[in-house]
C-alpha cells in the first residue's frame, strides 16, 4: 500500500498556502455542478423533459423533508440543507473515479463542513428568534444545564465532522486494501457498498445538520408559544 | 489523519460560493416555477371550482325550470285532458242522439216498409181473392144466378127515391134516351120486356134500348144511361169490393 494513495497530497503552493487535492477535488465538482445548473437553464428554462422533471423532483423532495423538520422556515434553510445534500453526494461518489478521491476523506473538509453547519445553527437561531431570546435557551430548563449544552454544542459537531470523515475514509482504505489482497476485480462489492454508503452519509450529514438548525429554531418558537399562553 | 487550515478555510469559501450559485441559479427558479405553477394550479382549481359551484347553480335553477314546466306541462294535459273529455261527452252525446234519431228513422222506415208489404201482401190477397172469387163465380154462377140479379135490379129500380128518379130523368132528357143494357148472358124477351117497362115508367120519354153481351160481368146485368149508371152483376160487385178494400188499407 503506497502511502500516497491514502495521504492528503499538497498538489501546488500559492505563498504559502498549499492548495491540496481535496481542494482541487471540490473546485472540479463545483464546476461539475455549475456547468450542470448551465446546462439546466439554458435548455429547460422554458420548456420541460426528463431532466427538468426528474430535477424539480428531487429539488421538491428536499423541500418536503425539510418542511417536515421546519414547517414554516423550509424556504430559507433550503438553499444551505439542499447543497449540503448535493455536494456530499456528489463529493462521496467522486471517490468512485478512478484516480480521484472524496474530499469527504479529509477530515479538513469535513470539519469545515460540521463548522458549517455549527455556525449555520447559531446564524438561523439568532435570525429567526433573535439574539437574546437565542441564547436564552441555553439556560433552559435551568441553568445548570449550561455546560452540557456547550459540550453537546462542540461535541456533535465534531462528530459530524469525523463521522464522514471516518466512514469515507475507511470505504476508501477497505476497497484499496482488497484491491490490493484479492485482485482487480474483487473490491467491485466494496464499490457497490461505497454507493450506498455515499447515498447514506450524504443523507446523515444533511439530516442531522437539519435537525440540529430546526431544534434551534422550534426550541426559541416552543419558548415563545408558552410565555403567550 | 492530517488537519490542513488551508484546506478548512477554502472549504467553507467553496461551499459557501457553491450555496451563493446553486441558491441563485437553481434553487431560486425552480422554487419560483414551482410556486407560479402551484398558483396557476391553485388559480386554475379556484376556476374549476367557481365553475363548478357556477354549474351547481345552473343546475339547480335547471332542476327548478324543469320543475316547473313539468307542474305547467301536467296542468297543460289535465286542462287538455278535460277539454278532450267534455269534447267526447259532447260527440258521444251528439252521436247517441244521431243514432237514436237514426233509429228512429229506421224503425218508421221500417214500419212504414212493413205496413207497404202489409198492404201489398193485403192488396194481393184481395186481388187474388177477387180472382178466385171470380172464377169460383164463373165456375157456379149461371142462368138463375142472372135471373135473380136480374130481380135484384128489378127491386132496385122499384126503391129508387123521387130525388134519384128526377135524377135519372134528367139524365135520360140529355141524352135523348140512349140506353145501353149489357149482360153476362143473353135476356130473355121477357125480361127484355120487363125492364123496358120498367125504364119508361122512370124516364117518360121514348127510348133507345140497345142489348149487348159481355161475359167478363160473369154474372148479372149493367146499365147505362147517359152518365147515369146501374150495376147489379158479379164483375162490378167484386170490383167495388176491392176498391173498398183498398179504400179501407189506403185509410190505414
Amino acid at each position: 500500500m503506497h502511502d500516497s494513495e491514502l495521504s492528503i497530497q499538497n498538489i501546488f503552493q500559492i505563498g504559502s498556502f498549499g492548495i491540496t487535492n481535496t481542494i482541487v477535488t471540490t473546485w472540479a465538482i463545483m464546476l461539475a455542478l455549475i456547468l450542470f445548473v448551465y446546462l439546466y437553464r439554458s435548455r429547460f428554462a422554458a420548456g420541460s423533459g426528463k431532466l427538468k422533471t426528474a430535477v424539480d423532483a428531487v429539488i421538491i423532495a428536499m423541500e418536503d423533508a425539510i418542511a417536515a423538520a421546519a414547517p414554516e422556515h423550509s424556504k430559507r434553510l433550503l438553499p444551505f440543507i439542499a447543497s449540503l445534500w448535493i455536494f456530499l453526494l456528489v463529493s462521496n461518489l467522486v471517490g468512485l473515479l478512478p484516480g480521484a478521491h472524496s474530499p469527504t476523506r479529509d477530515l479538513s473538509a469535513t470539519a469545515a463542513l460540521a463548522a458549517m453547519v455549527f455556525f449555520s445553527v447559531h446564524w438561523f437561531g439568532i435570525r429567526i428568534s433573535g439574539l437574546k431570546a437565542y441564547l436564552a435557551h441555553y439556560l433552559s430548563p435551568t441553568p445548570l444545564l449550561l455546560p452540557f449544552h456547550l459540550i453537546s454544542e462542540v461535541s456533535r459537531t465534531i462528530a459530524l465532522a469525523v463521522r464522514l470523515f471516518g466512514n469515507m475514509m475507511s470505504l476508501e482504505m477497505t476497497a484499496l486494501l482488497i484491491l490490493m489482497v484479492a485482485g482487480f476485480l474483487a473490491p467491485i462489492p466494496i464499490l457497490l457498498l461505497h454507493i450506498i454508503e455515499a447515498l447514506v452519509q450524504a443523507y446523515i450529514f444533511g439530516m442531522l445538520a437539519l435537525v440540529y438548525i430546526a431544534s434551534g429554531i422550534q426550541a426559541q418558537q416552543h419558548r415563545k408559544l408558552q410565555s403567550e399562553e | 489523519m492530517e488537519f490542513s487550515w488551508t484546506t478548512f478555510i477554502l472549504e467553507i469559501i467553496n461551499f459557501v460560493l457553491l450555496m451563493w450559485i446553486l441558491k441563485h441559479f437553481l434553487y431560486r427558479p425552480v422554487l419560483n416555477a414551482l410556486q407560479k405553477r402551484r398558483e396557476t394550479v391553485d388559480n386554475t382549481l379556484q376556476e374549476a371550482l367557481d365553475k363548478s359551484a357556477q354549474a351547481e347553480e345552473l343546475k339547480t335553477q335547471y332542476q327548478q325550470r324543469l320543475q316547473a314546466w313539468e307542474k305547467e306541462k301536467n296542468q297543460l294535459r289535465q286542462d287538455l285532458q278535460q277539454d278532450l273529455d267534455s269534447m267526447r261527452s259532447e260527440q258521444q252525446q251528439r252521436l247517441r242522439e244521431e243514432l237514436q234519431a237514426q233509429q228512429e228513422k229506421f224503425e218508421i222506415n221500417q214500419q212504414q216498409t212493413q205496413e207497404q208489404t202489409q198492404q201489398h201482401y193485403q192488396s194481393v190477397a184481395h186481388r187474388q181473392g177477387a180472382e178466385f172469387a171470380a172464377k169460383l163465380l164463373r165456375t157456379l154462377s149461371g142462368v138463375e144466378t142472372e135471373e135473380r140479379l136480374f130481380d135484384a135490379l128489378m127491386e132496385q129500380l122499384d126503391a129508387l127515391d123521387s130525388q134519384q128518379i128526377k135524377n135519372l130523368q134528367k139524365t135520360c132528357d140529355s141524352d135523348s134516351g140512349q140506353v145501353d143494357v149489357c149482360s153476362a148472358y143473353p135476356l130473355s124477351e121477357k125480361n127484355r120486356q120487363a125492364l123496358q117497362t120498367k125504364l119508361e115508367q122512370l124516364c117518360p120519354q121514348p127510348l133507345k134500348i140497345h142489348y149487348q153481351q159481355d161475359p167478363e160481368l160473369i154474372s148479372g146485368v149493367r146499365i147505362h144511361l147517359g152518365v147515369w149508371s146501374l150495376r147489379m152483376n158479379l164483375l162490378d160487385e167484386l170490383n167495388r169490393f176491392m176498391e173498398l178494400n183498398r179504400d179501407r188499407l189506403n185509410h190505414q
